[in-house]
């Protein structure tokens, strides 16, 4: 798989060789996604006043939604980097170009959704880890309580993100061409741009247990800034790992109704 | 006139063919975000006092109806997957509408008038199911005055989101991929439209500067028009604001599809 992975980062950048203007323009892209999501935030803390303090939402001040904005950031990056070629999930099924990846060796999944690596995704992932830096240096001093996990958060949210994709993608298996993968997947990522406190309590356990989004952002962003209980943020990746597992089976199990020629 | 007819009826059967796609693609599209931000705003306002507290000049209830009227409005918004210039442009398939007794724009114009004909009625729709659903938290037109005003701007504006489109995947004629720059103008129209907060919730500075750009009068403003908050007199503003854009759009529409068919060859890339 390590070979693969080399060959298609080698592609990915040869591609992006050739398309310059283009790399520039996905740079810009995120960048303009990143500053609105800010401009949103900030200026809504802005409606109470300069203070840091003055409003919150649900517990989460100025400073800390800009931790929380940070891991945000970077699990979208991870995503645009190394799994770009989930928005095209639903047309290559529905045209029947599935065949090669299911022939080749190695997990149907992993060959599809990891082909499209993006040298463009990396250079956001920079941008946002640069951001996710700023927003650690800017919090009070103490208010990082268990800042030495900050690499292992940074894997559970690349893991969580992988995984999310398998997930949604499965919608796609179940219903032709609609869409409605893109549509979920992007319910899901706008649901854990924001923090699960400002959701009714049963969302945000969906949003945990069933379909973790709150993996990407919430948890490593909680987890730093010591808002978990030591037992549940103990316990939680387990979760993760069973809908990493459902995942994945559902997706095999899914990819049996392709037959070449489903459009 | 019997072309761009004839033209529109293709692109309305042509939409509705993949019901289920039509309904998460036409019906859904544009209603995440806002609903999203519902919630963040909940937190905000328990934040600051209650529902009753007043933000930016904006009580809770007031942003629940101006979501309402972004559900809807956006509906109308003509959006950057709309058309297929671009792709046209690459495969070099722009030939065939240059030698046809026609002027290719008619043709987007057509996908235009199918887009606002369709998303009429899913607005319409879409307002009817929100105010028999939660009547007493919708949005409901303080006058029928305020709903022609609202609906002329909010055309209008549309019709700007489509020219800036339009242009973009004219820019095809230069650049071997243009998707990007669809993305990020969509974006861009949207945030400082008010698809996500209220431009006039946004500070102040900023909120002035706004007013002076198209996205404003094309989600923002038509909303507040809707809700009462703003009258004939900034309506009047709107149109004339709207009139000078679709001025230097269409200019630079014109200039760019001419420059780039001078530099055409038809094959394609």
């Amino acid at each position: 798989m390590l070979a693969i992975q080399r060959q298609y980062v080698r592609i990915g950048w040869i591609r992006k060789s050739q398309f310059r203007v283009e790399f520039i323009n996905q740079v810009l892209m995120d960048c303009v996604f990143y500053v609105s999501f800010i401009l949103t935030f900030e200026f809504l803390f802005e409606l109470g006043g300069s203070g840091d303090a003055a409003l919150d939402l649900g517990g989460w001040t100025r400073p800390e939604m800009r931790l929380y904005l940070g891991f945000a950031f970077v699990s979208d990056a991870v995503l645009m980097t190394l799994l770009g070629q989930q928005w095209h999930f639903g047309a290559d099924l529905k045209d029947g170009k599935l065949d090669a990846f299911r022939t080749k060796p190695g997990p149907t999944a992993y060959l599809y959704f990891f082909q499209r690596f993006s040298p463009e995704g990396l250079t956001n992932l920079i941008i946002a880890s640069g951001w996710l830096t700023y927003a650690l240096v800017g919090l009070e001093p103490g208010s990082v309580a268990h800042g030495w996990l900050l690499p292992l958060a940074l894997l559970h949210t690349a893991f969580v993100q992988i995984f999310l994709v398998i997930g949604l993608a499965c919608f796609e298996l179940f219903v032709l061409h609609s869409g409605i993968g893109h549509l979920v997947s992007h319910i899901a990522g706008s649901l854990g741009e924001r923090p699960l406190e400002v959701y009714p309590s049963a969302l945000s356990r969906f949003l945990l247990f069933v379909l973790p989004v709150g993996a990407t952002a919430w948890y490593p962003s909680s987890l730093l800034l010591g808002k978990l209980d030591l037992p549940f943020a103990a316990v939680y990746p387990l979760a993760t790992v069973t809908f990493a597992w459902v995942a994945a089976t559902v997706f095999r199990r899914g990819l049996r109704r392709y037959d070449s020629a489903m459009g | 006139m019997r072309l761009l007819a004839a033209a529109t009826g293709y692109e309305l059967r042509k939409k509705i063919q993949f019901r289920v796609g039509f309904l998460v693609r036409e019906v859904l599209n544009g209603a995440v975000e806002p609903l999203v931000m519902l919630f963040v705003y909940r937190a905000l306002y328990r934040s600051a006092g209650g529902d009753g507290a007043r933000l930016g000049g904006w009580t809770y209830p007031e942003i629940v109806q101006y979501v309402a009227g972004l559900l809807v409005v956006r509906k109308l918004v003509f959006n950057e997957r709309g058309l297929e210039l671009s792709t046209e442009i690459f495969e070099g398939r722009v030939t065939k509408y240059l030698v046809m007794p026609f002027p290719y724009f008619v043709l987007a114009q057509a996908r235009f008038v199918q887009f606002v004909g369709l998303q009429l009625v899913v607005a319409l729709l879409v307002w009817g199911i929100g105010y028999a659903a939660v009547p007493e938290h919708w949005l409901v037109p303080v006058s029928g005055l305020a709903t022609l005003q609202a609906l002329a701007l909010a055309l209008l504006g549309s019709y700007c989101c489509f020219l800036v489109y339009f242009t973009i995947n004219a820019a095809a004629f230069w650049l071997d991929v243009i998707w990007s720059l669809l993305v990020m103008a969509a974006f861009v129209i949207l945030f400082i439209g008010g698809g996500t907060i209220p431009v006039s919730q946004m500070p102040e500075g900023v909120a002035d500067a706004l007013r002076w750009a198209f996205p404003y009068w094309t989600i923002s403003a038509p909303i507040e028009l809707l809700l009462g908050r703003i009258g004939t007199p900034e309506f009047l503003r709107g149109v004339l604001v709207l009139g000078g854009w679709l001025t230097v759009l269409e200019t630079v529409r014109r200039v760019t599809w001419r420059r780039g068919l001078a530099r055409y060859v038809g094959a394609g890339m």
